[in-house]
């Protein structure tokens, strides 16, 4: 008899049209209890990463660099002392940039920085070509067009502007 | 209650007996004493994670050396390995034993995974002995290229920038990676700091941290055997004591390795390239250390456009999934239940193996 209640009871329950569920039965409360837990230590793990990650990565987080921004700047040499055919690397303000006397006998002037992977270009003159060594990325040394390897766009470019007494002036484009 | 006379008194099993009290001495020599390696034909390849270890120990010793004179600058960093180099009384020795000790145990690590990598050794239950190992070389190879920088010759700078702009492709998070590692726009002082740090501090605990792991469950699960070697009659198979037996000749190899290692640093001293100079191009012919020398290759191969997608990004996914497949080949091959996969993991082994030999050599000349 006994075991029959105890099955009537289940079924009723089972099938209470409210509930559903008998959240007395040892493994609904089992499941619950572990959803609790569950949740609780996913809130807390979250709440962790959070009050412990935000002052840390904050604390990593570079601050906005100090570039040294110039505008303007007079080249070191004056146009006489500096032939076709010459070319030169120097520094415009944090940016490595390089200067060529290309054989139009036009000055041009890059952001010497390989749009590829971030070396810097320089000037090869037996091969009237602008290269990286890096990956061997060319460009063209009168437009900066980027023309064989790896590099995906043309270098950035800067201006070069030349005074009557051949002082040279190197300027953001 | 009789005391000691100096006659009954055994000292060594009085310390051993009240250190056994605190310390589980006896069961770890009887846990040792227990422990056999295989011995068969593909022995030797047991040698070389002892050798990478005793590699592991050369680069903490030696580093830790180095930092006593060593200045972590931008300004500063060159001439204080130049000073290394020529003035610090065998200041040159401890450089060229921590710059070439570098090499040789990525070196040693490569062999020691390639060859536990054939010998199937990363099947049920050592997927996790498999899995650290392999992040024990990936943190070596992490080690080598914040090393890299730190001498800030010509090489570090370059290898610096273009590794952090490799970053810098990866999708979506590149660009915010990149300054992130680099601490600005700019490779500088704070780029200094952070590979410093790494190098000295975070990644050498990661490694202790991996390395425990790594040895304890190759203590716990034994020695693997070879396919070949499992299927013998138990007759067949031969076994020798880990300890002493094994340790004997472990000890013996590390002193041998240990002199040829010598007679290299020694003949051979490390050198330094020119000093940075910002504004100079890439100097022609530059290249990356050996290890990298596969995927310099790649990039170089890549070109700038393939389809619709910029070739960097086709070249890091591609060199992404190949060295990631390392992960997952061994483990679908995990059971070796399934001969196709079997037959598979050790083709794709060889391929991996032939290729990237290759693209190294031909990265190379
Ligand atoms: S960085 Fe210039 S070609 Fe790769």
């Amino acid at each position: 008899m006994t075991t029959e209640q105890d099955s009537s009871k289940t079924n009723e329950s089972q099938n209470n049209p409210q509930g559903g569920y008998d959240l007395d039965s040892p493994e609904v409360s089992f499941s619950r209890r572990a959803f609790f837990g569950g949740m609780i230590a996913l809130g807390g793990g979250l709440w962790a990463l959070l009050v412990g990650g935000t002052p840390i990565l904050s604390f990593l987080w570079p601050k906005k660099s100090e570039v040294v921004t110039v505008t303007e700047m007079t080249f070191e040499k004056n146009l006489k002392d500096f032939p076709v055919g010459e070319s030169k690397n120097f520094m415009f303000g944090s940016i490595p940039a390089l200067l060529i006397h290309d054989t139009n006998g036009k000055l041009s002037v890059f952001n010497a920085k390989c749009s590829h992977l971030g070396c810097t270009v320089g000037y090869q003159k037996d091969k009237d070509v602008i290269y990286c060594a890096c990956h061997g990325g060319t460009y063209d040394p009168n437009t900066g067009k980027n023309i064989a390897g790896p590099p995906p766009a043309p270098l950035k470019p800067l201006v070069a502007d030349v005074a009557a007494d051949g002082t040279i002036t190197i300027k953001i484009a | 209650m009789s005391i000691p006379t100096l006659k009954n008194l055994n000292i060594v099993q009085t310390v051993v007996d009240w250190l056994d009290e605190r310390v589980p001495v006896k069961a770890a020599v009887e846990f040792a004493g227990h422990k056999e390696v295989p011995v068969h034909k593909h022995s030797i390849w047991y040698y070389m994670g002892g050798i990478a270890a005793l590699f592991m120990g050369i680069q903490f010793a030696t580093g830790f050396l180095l930092m006593f004179h060593y200045v972590p600058t931008f300004e500063g960093a060159y001439a204080s390995v130049q000073a290394i180099n020529m003035q610090v009384p065998f200041g040159w020795l401890i450089r060229s034993m921590h710059s070439w000790g570098a090499n040789v145990f990525i070196l040693v690590l490569f062999i020691h995974m390639f060859s536990t990598y054939f010998m199937k050794a990363y099947r049920a239950p050592r997927e996790f002995t498999w899995l650290s190992g392999l992040g024990l070389v990936g943190i070596a190879m992490v080690f080598g290229f914040t090393g890299y920088m730190l001498p800030m010759d010509e090489i570090a700078y370059f290898a610096t920038k273009v590794g952090v702009d490799v970053a810098g492709e990866s999708p979506f998070i590149g660009p915010y990676l990149a300054e992130f590692v680099r601490g600005g726009s700019e490779i500088g002082q704070v780029t200094m700091n952070r590979f410093f740090t790494l190098h000295v501090i975070a990644l050498p605990l990661a490694m202790m941290g991996l390395f425990g792991l790594h040895a304890t469950l190759i203590q716990l699960q034994g020695i693997s055997e070879p396919e070949s070697i499992q299927k013998l009659p138990k007759a067949e198979r031969k076994y020798e004591k880990f300890f002493p037996d094994f340790i004997k000749k472990d000890v013996f190899v590390w002193f041998a390795v240990f002199v040829g290692f010598m007679l290299l640093v020694t003949m051979r001293p490390f050198g330094l390239g020119p000093q940075v100079d910002p504004a100079a191009m890439a100097p022609i012919g530059i290249k990356p250390e050996w290890y990298f020398l596969s995927q310099f290759q790649a990039l170089k191969l890549f070109p700038a456009k393939i389809l619709f997608f910029d070739g960097v990004h086709v070249a890091m996914v591609f060199i992404g999934t190949v060295f990631g497949s390392l992960a997952v080949v061994p483990i679908l091959d995990s059971t070796g239940k399934i001969p196709f996969i079997s037959k598979f993991a050790t083709v794709y082994g060889v391929i991996f193996l032939i290729g990237w030999l290759f693209l190294t050599i031909w990265g190379s000349l």
